[in-house]
Order: C-alpha cells, then sequence, then structure tokens
C-alpha cells in the first residue's frame, strides 16, 4: 500500500502562511532585491553601454573616491539636505506631539479640529507643495513683515535682519506644521491608548501636569516616538525639495553616469543609516529604561 | 472630618484644587492657539482659493489680499487648458486606483501573515520591509529605471502599478509594517474559532478577518490614496510622455509656458487676450491638482481619523 503523503500541522501551517505571502516574496526578488544588489554593484563601477542589457565594468571604489575628491557639488548638497534633516526633524516630532496633546485636551468641536489638522497632508509631498513653498506662502503665514500676526508698528525698531530671521524661522514652523499631520496621528493614537488609570493614580498621588507629562506621557509614548523619529528622518531625506533627488536624476539618467549615481545613492543611504541607528539606540535605551523602572 | 463624595471623580478632585477663574483662562488660552493653528493649516487652501480667483491687476494690487474685487474664473479655463487636464486626470484616477487597490491587497496578505504564521524565513522578510523603508527611492531608482527601460515599461502604467501588487510600489513597505503590527495587536481568539468551525484560511480572512480590521484597512487606502496621487519624482522619470502625465506632473506644463522666452509667446497672446496667464493661472491648476482627492477624503475623513485612533500602532 503507498503511503499517502502527509504534513504536519506546523508544515501546514508554515505553508499557509507562504500562500499569503507570495506576491510578496515576489515583489522582494524584482522590485527590492535585484534593484538593491544591482545598484550597490553598479556602485563600483558603470555600465557597459556597448552591450544590451545592465553589464558593469568594474572600477573599485573609484566612484565614492571621485564623489568627495572631484565632485564640487555633491559634498555641499549632502550637508544641506543633512541641515534641512537636523533641523526639521526635532521641530516636527516636539510640534505634532504637542498638537496630539492639545487634540487630545480639546472637547469641544474635536472632530472639526482634527480634519483642519490633517490638510495639508492632502497637498501631499509632491509638486504642489514644492510650488507652494517656491512661492514663499509658508513664510507669509506667520511672517512679521507682511503685517499678519503683529501690526507692523509695534516691530518697527526690530533691525530688518533680525526680521528677515524671525520670518525664516517662522517660515520652516510652518513648512514642518504642513508636513507633520501623519505623526500627530500617530502620537494620537499613542496618546489614547493610554490608560486613564495611570493619570488618576499620578493624580491621587499630588501630581501636577507637568509630571505627569514627564512621567506618564512620555514614556507610554516612547515606542511611537521611535517609529516617528525614524518615518521623519527618512521622509525629511526623500522630500520633494531634497536637492540630492534632483541631482541624481539627472547624473543617472539624463547623463547617463550610472555607476556614479548610484554610488552618491549608497553614500545617502550610509548617512541615513547613520542617524537612524543613533536615534533607534537612543530612544531604544531610554524605552528600556522606562520599562524597567 | 470633611467627608469626601465617592460621586466626585478624580479629574473634578484635581480640578477643585485650581481656581476656577484660571482653569478658564487657560482653557481660553488652548482654544486661541487651537484657532491660530487652524488658520496655518487652512491657510494654503485660502491662499490657493483666493490667488487663482484673482485678476491680473488684483495681483498686482496690495490693497486686494483677501477678497479680489471681481471673481475672474478664466484662470480654471486657462489652467485646465494648459495642464492638459482631462488626460491628467485620466492617467492619475488609472494609476491610484489600481496602485491602492494592489497594495491594500498584497501589504494587508503580507502583513496578516509575518503576524499570525511561523513563516520560515520570517524575521529575515521582516528585516527586508525594514530595510525597504529605511532606503531611499535615490538609491535604487537607477538599477529600476534600467530595468524598466529594458522591459519596456517606460511610459506605461505598468511601473507605478506592478510592484504595488507585489507589496512594494510608493511606501508599500511602510503598508505591510501598519498591518503586522495591527494583527499583532488583534486577539486570536476570533480566527481559531472560526477555524474550529470548519472555516478555510481564505474565507477566514474575507469573512472574519477582513471586516474586523475595516479601520487599519481604511487608514492604508487614504495614506495610499494621498500618496498615489501626489507622487511626483516616480512618475516624472518613468512617465516620460506628455500622453501618459500624472495630474502631479503637469503642473510643469503651466511653469514652463509662464518661463516662455516673450518672442514664443505669439500663440498665448490669442488665448491671453486680458493678460491672464499669471500666478493666478497656476494656482488655479495647482488647486484643480488638489481638488479631486481633496473630494474623496471628505467622504473618507471620519473613517480615516477614527481608524487610526483605533487601528492601535503602539510601534512595538
Amino acid at each position: 500500500m503507498k503511503k499517502k503523503f502527509r504534513l504536519t500541522s506546523a508544515q501546514r501551517h508554515a505553508l499557509t502562511g507562504l500562500v499569503f505571502l507570495i506576491p510578496f516574496l515576489i515583489g522582494t526578488a524584482l522590485f527590492f532585491l535585484y534593484p538593491t544588489v544591482t545598484s550597490l554593484l553598479l556602485s563600483f563601477g558603470d555600465t557597459d553601454d556597448t552591450r544590451e542589457g545592465i553589464y558593469i565594468i568594474f572600477q573599485g571604489f573609484q566612484n565614492y573616491v571621485n564623489a568627495f575628491t572631484q565632485d564640487t557639488l555633491f559634498v555641499p548638497k549632502l550637508l544641506d539636505s543633512v541641515e534641512t534633516m537636523l533641523i526639521e526633524t526635532p521641530l516636527t516630532v516636539i510640534l505634532s506631539l504637542m498638537i496630539a496633546i492639545m487634540l487630545n485636551k480639546v472637547q469641544g468641536g474635536k472632530g472639526v479640529f482634527r480634519v483642519i489638522y490633517i490638510l495639508p497632508f492632502l497637498l501631499g509631498t509632491g509638486d504642489v507643495m514644492s510650488q507652494l513653498i517656491s512661492e514663499g506662502v509658508d513664510d507669509q503665514v506667520l511672517s512679521l513683515v507682511s503685517n499678519n500676526v503683529i501690526p507692523r508698528e509695534y516691530i518697527d525698531y526690530l533691525s530688518t535682519d533680525l526680521l528677515t530671521a524671525i520670518d525664516t524661522l517662522f517660515g520652516i514652523i510652518v513648512k514642518v506644521l504642513w508636513s507633520c499631520g501623519v505623526q500627530t496621528l500617530l502620537f494620537l493614537s499613542a496618546i489614547q491608548s493610554i490608560s486613564p488609570a495611570l493619570y488618576e493614580s499620578a493624580y491621587i498621588d499630588g501630581a501636577n501636569q507637568y509630571e505627569v507629562f514627564w512621567r506618564i506621557t512620555l514614556p507610554m509614548v516612547s515606542p511611537m516616538l521611535l517609529l516617528n523619529l525614524i518615518y521623519t528622518v527618512v521622509t525629511a531625506f526623500t522630500a520633494v525639495d531634497n536637492p540630492l533627488l534632483e541631482y541624481i536624476k539627472q547624473l543617472g539618467i539624463e547623463q547617463s553616469q550610472h555607476g556614479y549615481a548610484a554610488a552618491i545613492g549608497w553614500i545617502y543611504f550610509a548617512v541615513i543609516l547613520l542617524f537612524v541607528g543613533v536615534i533607534a539606540l537612543i530612544v531604544g535605551r531610554y524605552s528600556r529604561k522606562v520599562k524597567t523602572a | 472630618m470633611k467627608q469626601i463624595s465617592v460621586k466626585e471623580t478624580i479629574p473634578q478632585l484635581w480640578h477643585k484644587t485650581r481656581h476656577r477663574g484660571w482653569r478658564w483662562f487657560v482653557t481660553f488660552l488652548l482654544y486661541m492657539l487651537m484657532c491660530g493653528l487652524a488658520f496655518v493649516f487652512l491657510y494654503p487652501f485660502l491662499y490657493m482659493l483666493v490667488t487663482s480667483l484673482k485678476t491680473n491687476s488684483d495681483l498686482n494690487n496690495f490693497v486686494v489680499q483677501w477678497i479680489p474685487r471681481t471673481l475672474f474664473f478664466k484662470n480654471y479655463s486657462l489652467a485646465a487648458e494648459l495642464m492638459d487636464y482631462s488626460t491628467g486626470l485620466r492617467n492619475s484616477l488609472i494609476i491610484t486606483v489600481l496602485a491602492t487597490i494592489g497594495q491594500l491587497i498584497s501589504c494587508s496578505m503580507a502583513g496578516y501573515a509575518l503576524a499570525r504564521y511561523k513563516v520560515p524565513g520570517g524575521k529575515a522578510m521582516f528585516f527586508i520591509i525594514i530595510l525597504a523603508l529605511i532606503i531611499p527611492t535615490q538609491t535604487i531608482i537607477i538599477p529600476e529605471y534600467l530595468l524598466y527601460a529594458r522591459m519596456g515599461w517606460l511610459n506605461t502604467y505598468l511601473p507605478l502599478i506592478v510592484p504595488a501588487f507585489t507589496g512594494y510600489g510608493f511606501k508599500g513597505a511602510l503598508y505591510i509594517f501598519i498591518f503586522r503590527q495591527f494583527y499583532l495587536g488583534l486577539p486570536k481568539e476570533l480566527e481559531e474559532a472560526a477555524r474550529v468551525d470548519g472555516c478555510g484560511f481564505i474565507r477566514t480572512f474575507i469573512r472574519i478577518v477582513f471586516p474586523v480590521a475595516r479601520s487599519a484597512y481604511i487608514v492604508v487606502l487614504v495614506l495610499a490614496m494621498v500618496w498615489h496621487w501626489s507622487n511626483y519624482y516616480e512618475p516624472s522619470l518613468f512617465l516620460g510622455n506628455t500622453e501618459m502625465q500624472m495630474l502631479s506632473m503637469s503642473l510643469n506644463n503651466i511653469k514652463a509656458t509662464l518661463n516662455l522666452p516673450p518672442e514664443q509667446l505669439d500663440f498665448l497672446y490669442q488665448i491671453n487676450d486680458d493678460n491672464a496667464l499669471n500666478n493666478a493661472t497656476l494656482m488655479a491648476g495647482t488647486l484643480m491638482v488638489v481638488i479631486p482627492i481633496f473630494i474623496a477624503f471628505c467622504f473618507l475623513q471620519r473613517q480615516f481619523i477614527q481608524g487610526v485612533e483605533r487601528t492601535g500602532l503602539t510601534g512595538e
């Protein structure tokens, strides 16, 4: 008698899971591993333009060396995008946490506020947003110079340099506010999942609002803090006004320097990985400390 | 000795310790701040609307800041003509709808499997998702472009739609992550009960899991919809042909016309009888790009915001 082929229950379980993962696995091979590996190989050489398809002529670390020694445009652009990220990430996270806390406090008209606060998200991250930014709409909103917030006569004694500096700062804040909708919603969901019993017991023990924030709200949202920080760093590095996006497109596709463009992409990725790693280390340690305490 | 009434809840007790006038003042300040912020968030839309209705003389008149003296609707027809609005709208709709559906199906399946099943290599797959989340578009765009060029996919919808059906595409890894977190937080008992009653896994997924997970699906639906609609970098690389342009790219047509050297403007003078082509046209175009997604969002906003609050993405 032929023995029937049977799977153990654990094998069947794993097989069912794999069925769900089929599209993802195909995608991983085609649209993730293939471009990533090719890009990495490409960064150590250049494409052979005399042959059909992608053939790579290897040149060692030449592209990487060139990026730092030959190219006068790359390093300033890289520093520029790192600087933008360093300014915008802390601002985004702090402002979105503050807004989430306020949204959580407000009772009357909370639905209206929530919808309004998410609206700039619809402007997206593409050309519409960059058009508005290039017209200086972000600077206008809180601009001192154009009289929107404080009447002119009260600020006339300030020097113009100072005024412009403040306007630029307000411009950055407005830009950050427009792009922090997703982060705000994530924080809001984290804050709402905190048990009210924690707050009640803290208030019984005589804690004030300030202590409650540092001892309860912040530790409880710290896992979300990590996700938000990483998300913000990554989006800041791929934002539409990022100078390197345009530069890589120019080099790699318009000028066909495929290998060099790929190398720049990988240097860029290394920088991102560095920042994400540092953040994950710091916030991870903080939330572990909170958990054990 | 003074007795504390049991009926008084704790927050009330706390509030009693503060002066009532002070509390009113704080609430008032909070609302002032919230309204101020609401203005900041509404400003881009107000700016687009107001500017798009201005005539040329209103644009250059500093007295006219908020209310145009005449409502000049010609800006819209001019913008639509320059942008080739109907073509852009058709392309944007096709790409957004198909890519969003693709990501909803594939990302939810992957997220579900990673959360529920002990799959060989599951940890490695999760690592790949995190990596895909962090690797910027810039790094892998060159081989992608070369791959699509070799397959003859350039200037078709395929490079933007096919990856979406495999869980990749624009920000696909983020959606897999969201679904995985959601399903990790969902109690297993529901599905186990269904299985005990003799329900197969596909039927369990459709009948039991999907209805419960509706809020997570709506969150991803809205995010994917908005991001695909406004995506600019990839379409601008893969869809060079004017016939294939998405709306998010077509603003460039207006900008290009605005920046034309004067000697090439002959054809414009014919449509441009009262000097209408200006920044107002550009803003009319911008508003027309945003409007379709705005309308879609209006239908989904309540469920979206509730969904985010309920999804319980704790990020752990």
